[in-house]
């Protein structure tokens, strides 16, 4: 009897980038139809852009700026998200903290794994489709219990222990030694051997042909919203 | 009436990823109802106007990965691009603005034919990795062209050419550089800050958007209601 064949896909993100809600949630749907297991690896984005040397990709320019804002409506309805962009999206990701909520996957994935995903989502629901903070531990605890895990304390404790905290930088450096410099940053290990890296959320077409499986589209039936 | 949907393609040869979203798009002519018109477009004048820098300058890490994921993106679409290992310089130290001027004329002269200078450029430039800079270049640019053309001659019996040494005395005049600029100028307006960028009215003319990147044919297909076929790869030119 073999071990798991399937191949192993580990994806960076954080709730602050907007195109990692969207490859998340794609890359997740596909589970229905590839043979591929699923890592959450919450990092720092800022702590990535610093230590790369890269800036937002909304300080570009406010050509740039303004077609992201476009774009993030029009792909995330294209994948079934009802994402939100607000008025003020350069001052919303610029000004907004998302390390805590990092952190709190993080705890989840200690204390409760079955609920990381779940937890994420309402993290990056809360963010990108109610445009609300992500930031005290009242906002947090609304996000436990949108994700309905019972005992929200054992993890609200555990956010800001060393432990936590070593892991997200941990989770950060990790993404920077494979090439990354921005989000989503998507690592996938074949299960025969070889393994490949991909940035952003327009990649599954290119990754279904590494791992000799067919790309569907964005299979909009299985959206949870 | 138009029974057809306008894709316009804003371009320059010296982005890689244009050369990718030119393939594919003009691919998509044998599946989609689309008409693409070719606008080549001054990168460079571009960046400089709406204060955006390559993405070869953001950071090592991403110049790093542009290099891979141009060639792993362009094999998928059956595009044998090749990045050399001076990739920053090849893109930041080579002007092709006189290439794109060469296609402008062509448009004038040839119009039938920009599309396949276009193609010897980009090819010339991302496969062959050569520099399309001087007029040396641009001749043999021509060279390659003038032999395809004679094949064109001998299968298709095709209508008269235009003196290819007239091209080249065309891409001189303040007219074409004019329409460069003005080209440059129209794809600004549209909010463009890199490329490709393609902008895409619908036959009944009731709504136009706008894409950045060589990523959205699927989503450019749902605009105009059509299916997404994949790459069509079988239907490379390489």
């Amino acid at each position: 009897w073999e071990m798991s064949r399937n191949h192993i896909i580990k994806l960076y993100y954080d709730i602050i980038s907007p195109y990692s809600f969207i490859g998340f949630e794609c890359l997740l749907r596909y589970r229905v139809v590839w043979p591929i297991d699923v890592v959450l690896k919450p990092i720092c984005l800022g702590g990535l852009f610093k230590d790369v040397g890269n800036t937002p990709p909304v300080k570009s320019c406010e050509a740039k700026a303004n077609y992201m804002a476009k774009e993030l409506q029009m792909i995330s309805r294209h994948f079934g998200i009802p994402m939100n962009v607000p008025k003020n999206f350069e001052s919303f990701v610029m000004t907004a903290n998302t390390v805590d909520a990092c952190r709190l996957i993080l705890a989840t994935q200690k204390l409760r794994p079955d609920k990381a995903e779940e937890v994420s989502r309402q993290l990056f629901d809360r963010f990108w489709i109610d445009n609300k903070e992500v930031k005290s531990d009242a906002d947090l605890r609304e996000c436990l219990k949108r994700a309905m895990v019972d005992k929200p304390d054992d993890l609200m404790d555990k956010i800001h222990t060393p432990e936590i905290k070593d892991q997200l930088k941990k989770n950060t450096k990790e993404a920077q030694d494979i090439g990354a410099f921005g989000l989503p940053w998507i690592q996938v290990n074949k299960a025969g051997g070889g393994s490949e890296v991909y940035f952003g959320s327009d990649r599954l077409p290119i990754i279904g042909e590494f791992i000799g499986q067919s790309y569907h589209g964005p299979l909009r039936h299985l959206s949870l919203f | 009436m138009t029974r057809c949907h306008t894709v316009k393609l804003y371009y320059d040869i010296i982005s890689p990823y244009s050369f990718i979203g030119f393939e594919s798009l003009l691919r998509y002519r044998v599946v989609w109802p689309i008409d693409v018109v070719l606008k080549p477009i001054c990168l460079g004048g571009l960046f400089k106007d709406v204060g955006n820098k390559p993405p070869v300058k953001s950071c090592e890490a991403k110049a790093t990965y542009m290099a891979k994921e141009i060639e792993m993106i362009s094999r998928h679409f059956g595009v044998p691009m090749n990045v050399p290992k001076n990739f920053s310089e090849h893109v930041m130290g080579n002007s092709t603005i006189d290439a794109c001027r060469l296609i402008i004329a062509a448009q004038r002269l040839e119009p039938e034919k920009a599309e396949t200078v276009s193609r010897q450029l980009f090819s010339r430039f991302w496969i062959e990795n050569l520099p399309v800079k001087s007029e040396e270049d641009l001749k043999k640019v021509r060279f390659l062209l003038l032999d395809l053309l004679h094949l064109l001659v001998f299968i298709f019996p095709a209508s008269q050419m235009t003196n290819v040494k007239e091209m080249l005395e065309e891409m001189k005049k303040d007219d074409v550089k004019e329409e460069l600029r003005r080209n440059t100028k129209e794809v600004q307006e549209l909010g463009a800050f890199g490329m490709p960028w393609i902008s895409v009215t619908r036959m009944d003319g009731s709504a136009t958007e706008n894409y950045f990147g060589s990523d959205r044919l699927p989503i450019i297909g749902e605009f105009i209601g059509q299916s997404y076929h994949g790459p069509l790869r079988h239907l490379s030119l390489y």
